[in-house]
């Protein structure tokens, strides 16, 4: 075994460290799906009747959709009867402050090495926990208030703001979609919705930790955040899951609305349970994400940092409707072990002028599977679009595998187009020269690896890259040595 | 596939009077089982093969009498001419030089007999890993087409011409031409294709399917061109198989054709075998594009290379879809890839899609893509130099194409693809170039 294998080797032995269930009560809905649980879900969340028949009325298109099966995946398809579509904390009542929240939970974030008051303060997050499906704390929300965003659970604001859910849900992600969109739209339980009024500039990170449960369930969150004329905002999502054998399935939605002028930023660092080294249980993480510029000029960058689950199926895409808007897109996929990661984006080029950027940088180590699949659309009506897509994929160890699958459609002839993909590994010169300057093979390649996906992480507000940084290490741990 | 053509391909089928073990028997019940492709397959994501659903196997046998005038062309002297009509091996048609030792060359249903174990050990192993409607049907229903077999240590003089003619197919048919080429140890051909429609007001449709074997230190070139009429609907399998040491060069110039599918996959089976496949294609009109290259690195230190290029005008459409597998344990691969488009009318589609499969760590790996309109700087250059616009627009499509044609080894085949590219850009009433005037006269 070269000096390289062995450092793969240890560095790919590296264990789940955030591994562990709080034991707190929920009601839990009985496995299996049919109309009736879709009522009761939504009875339990007191919801109105449009949304009863939204959501129904999705369930009746899921039924007619088969599983997709394109994704260079390869899993146990989930017994959809076999999941319970309904968790909530039972003890249900508004928080003031951090000391009322259950010691519980309050031990959970110091394990997870979130010191929350710390964080609040220093560095003026507001931070909406979500303990499966449901919000059971959110903080600066008066502060927020004062400007006139509008930040809460989507149940919050389907009873408060019910008008707003209704005129944007569903417009960039309707639940005809795909397999999973539907399914999340019959039985979405929570998640966030931000709304920030014309020519505001979010004053601070707005940020979520998901965490999932509940044993056996399902959790099928569902984000809105729509930015008005001139409006500016930053959205973290993070999220840590407890160590158990079974698959757990993870279906969201998320989606974004930017007019005239807006700025979204939403950023991700996903570590769910990636399984254990034998590629026993972790999550299937079956995502829909999905933006709209829908005004002039207007911008979303979508970043992510994707180190955990079993599976993902993922892309973060863009439609680029506003004149002269901007897409982004910003990845850093890491596999290891049996993980699998499909993951990617779509820009779909309509309005003139518009823009966008693709840098996709995956890791593969152990037995895993990383794809980039990406779908780069110029419409006719795009006039002097301009995209520039860059994939490079890095292999650690000889038994992962490395893909690209880009899709290119132009059908504008002022469309200028460039994608490169490159495909390498750590180089033994790379290594030695770390080690002549007295690094050791890990922090050689924790070094190689972090100017590898620099150029992702600089997207990352501070905080969170640093926190990137440090799930990339542990993810890679002892993976070379 | 719909019930009437399928049962005109049974009807046709039962009349071979084909065994159900047979080979053929075989690929023919996999063929009905796959039926004509759609969109949802991937490998067909974005070619409309609608019109194939009418058609039945051409059983026409026809053959004229005398070669057209197009048989004087400079490039075809002193070469071996092999003459196919309708995917039938045309002897009476073909020269053949007689000192070329241990190359053999004769007509599959002759092969069959001559070269019985070669035939039986090679013929149809190419598809087995990668099913494909069209070539099932091809294997169903091929015509008696070329053999091609070179002994260990021959080395072909002169290089092979194959023309593929279409001539009088049967009405709404689909012509199946099947050939297999086999290289031994250390062998050398060269092979050059190209497909002539004898009338262009006729409709024709052609499954092609050629399997190249190249055996250790064995040399193929194949250079293939296709002119094709706007009647015509082409679909072509190409597979090749390379052994250690082996050196593959291929080259595909097309211009126009209503529909052209290309599909050519290439498996490197042994070390240190290399492999280029360069393409240029010009659309214009509504002519349709598919260009399909996958490059599969079963062993390690092998090169492969691809240079993809294509010129969309009109409401022409163009696919390009190249693939780059490394399999577990080809360590050492070098594998690169560029695919590079220009779309000169509000109306042209290209859809490209260059993919890398890697499953080793130890390689090198790129590809690149893109797409965009003619510089508007470069014209802008050639306009102050008193170029007129139309023209400077040309000589620059003209060097785009070139890169391609330039790598062409054969110098014959390599002047007259400049010649054709001179022609089909317009270029000749600007001659004042060598290469140009000579445009003119073709």
């Amino acid at each position: 075994m070269s000096t390289d294998d062995i450092i793969l080797e240890e560095a790919t032995s590296g264990e789940y460290k955030y591994g562990f269930t709080t034991n707190i009560e929920q009601e839990i809905a009985e496995k299996g799906l049919n109309e009736d649980v879709i009522r009761f879900i939504s009875a339990k969340k007191n919801e109105p009747d449009w949304l009863l028949k939204y959501r129904l009325d999705a369930f009746h298109i899921w039924q007619k959709m088969e599983e997709p099966n394109w994704a260079h995946v390869n899993y146990q398809k989930p017994d959809f009867q076999a999941i319970s579509y309904y968790a909530a904390n039972k003890k249900k009542k508004k928080l003031k402050s951090l000391d009322e929240a259950d010691p519980e939970l309050l031990r959970t974030y110091e394990r997870l090495g979130i010191p929350i008051e710390e964080q609040k303060i220093l560095a003026g997050v507001a931070v909406d926990f979500v303990m499966d499906s449901e919000s059971v704390f959110t903080s600066f929300k008066k502060q927020l208030a004062e400007v006139g965003i509008i930040f809460m659970s989507i149940s919050e604001a389907v009873q408060e703001h019910p008008e707003l859910v209704k005129k944007y849900m569903g417009t960039v992600v309707p639940p005809r979609d795909n397999f999973y969109a539907a399914l999340n739209s019959a039985v979405f339980s929570d998640g966030s919705f931000v709304y920030i009024p014309k020519g505001v500039r979010c004053p601070m990170e707005l940020s979520t930790y998901f965490r999932i449960n509940a044993e056996n369930t399902g959790q099928f969150e569902r984000t809105l955040i729509v930015a008005e004329d001139d409006s500016y905002v930053s959205y973290l999502e993070g999220c840590t899951a407890p160590k158990r054998d079974e698959n757990q399935l993870h279906a969201a939605i998320v989606e974004l609305i930017a007019m005239d002028r807006a700025e979204i930023k939403y950023s991700t660092v996903q570590n769910w349970y990636p399984g254990d080294k034998e590629g026993k249980g972790g999550i299937f993480n079956f995502v829909t994400k999905r933006g709209l510029c829908k005004g002039v000029s207007s911008k979303i960058s979508w970043t992510q940092v994707e180190t955990g689950s079993a599976v993902t199926w993922k892309y973060p895409s863009c439609i680029l409707k506003g004149d002269n808007s901007i897409g982004e897109f910003y990845s850093v996929a890491v596999t290891n072990n049996y993980q699998q990661a499909d993951t990617g984006t779509k820009m779909i080029h309509i309005g003139k002028n518009t823009r966008s950027r693709i840098v996709s940088k995956g890791i593969s180590a152990g037995r895993s599977e990383n794809s980039y699949r990406g779908l780069v659309q110029i419409n006719k009506t795009a006039e002097n679009a301009y995209n520039f897509s860059q994939c490079d994929s890095m292999l650690m160890g000889e038994t992962c595998g490395a893909h690209t699958f880009p899709y290119l459609e132009i059908k504008n002839k002022t469309a200028k187009v460039e994608h490169e993909a490159t495909t390498s590994k750590i180089g033994e010169d790379q290594l030695f020269y770390c080690n002549q300057r007295g690094l050791d093979d890990e922090q050689a390649v924790h070094l190689i690896v972090n100017g590898f996906c620099k150029e992702v992480f600089k997207e990352l507000p501070m905080e969170f890259a640093v926190e990137a940084q440090k799930l990339l290490e542990i993810s890679l741990e002892g993976s070379v040595g | 596939m719909t019930t009437t053509s399928a049962d005109k391909f049974e009807e046709a089928f039962s009349k071979l009077k084909k065994s159900e073990s047979s080979i053929e028997a075989k690929s023919f019940r996999r063929f009905q089982k796959m039926g004509i492709p759609n969109r949802k397959s991937e490998a067909y994501k974005y070619s409309n093969l609608s019109y194939f659903k009418n058609l039945k196997p051409d059983t026409s046998g026809n053959i004229p009498h005398k070669l057209p005038d197009y048989f004087k062309h400079d490039y075809l002297k002193d070469k071996n001419l092999l003459v196919t009509v309708n995917g039938i091996f045309a002897e009476s048609l073909s020269q053949f030089a007689e000192d070329e030792d241990g190359i053999h060359i004769s007509c599959m249903c002759d092969a069959r007999k001559e070269f019985r174990d070669i035939v039986e050990a090679k013929y149809n192993t190419t598809s087995s890993d990668h099913p494909d409607a069209f070539s099932e049907m091809n294997t169903a229903f091929a015509h008696c087409g070329i053999f091609v077999y070179a002994q260990r240590n021959a080395q072909a003089k002169k290089p092979i011409v194959m023309l593929h003619l279409a001539y009088k197919q049967d009405a709404g048919s689909i012509a199946c031409q099947r050939n297999l080429i086999v290289l031994e140890q250390n062998s050398e051909v060269e092979i050059i294709e190209d497909y002539i429609n004898l009338d262009e007001e006729e409709a024709f449709n052609i499954n092609h399917f050629s399997e190249y074997f190249v055996e250790k230190d064995a040399r193929l070139k194949v250079n293939v061109y296709q002119e094709e009429s706007n009647k015509v609907h082409f679909i072509g399998n190409k597979f090749f198989e390379l052994s250690e040491r082996s050196n593959l060069k291929v080259t595909a110039v097309n211009f126009q054709g209503k529909f052209v599918r290309n599909n050519f996959r290439v498996i490197l089976n042994g070390e240190h075998a290399e492999a280029t496949v360069n393409g240029v294609f010009i659309n214009e009109n509504e002519d349709h594009t598919d260009s399909r290259i996958l490059i599969k690195h079963n062993a390690a230190h092998c090169e492969s290379f691809q240079t993809f290029k294509g010129i969309l005008d009109d409401k022409s459409t163009g696919v390009f879809n190249g693939k780059v597998y490394v399999a577990e344990g080809a360590q050492k691969t070098n594998a690169f890839q560029s695919n590079k488009n220009i779309l000169m009318s509000e109306e042209a589609v290209i859809n490209t899609k260059p993919e890398l499969e890697i499953y080793a760590d130890d390689v090198k790996c790129s590809h690149g893509a893109t797409c965009g309109q003619l510089d508007e700087n470069a014209i802008f250059y050639a306009q102050t130099r008193g170029i007129p616009r139309d023209k400077a627009k040309k000589l620059i499509v003209f060097a785009f194409a070139q890169e391609v044609i330039q790598a062409i080894d054969n110098q014959d085949f390599k002047n007259f693809m400049e010649r054709r590219l001179v022609h089909n850009l317009g270029l000749a009433e600007y001659s004042t170039h060598e290469t140009v005037q000579s445009g003119i006269k073709q």
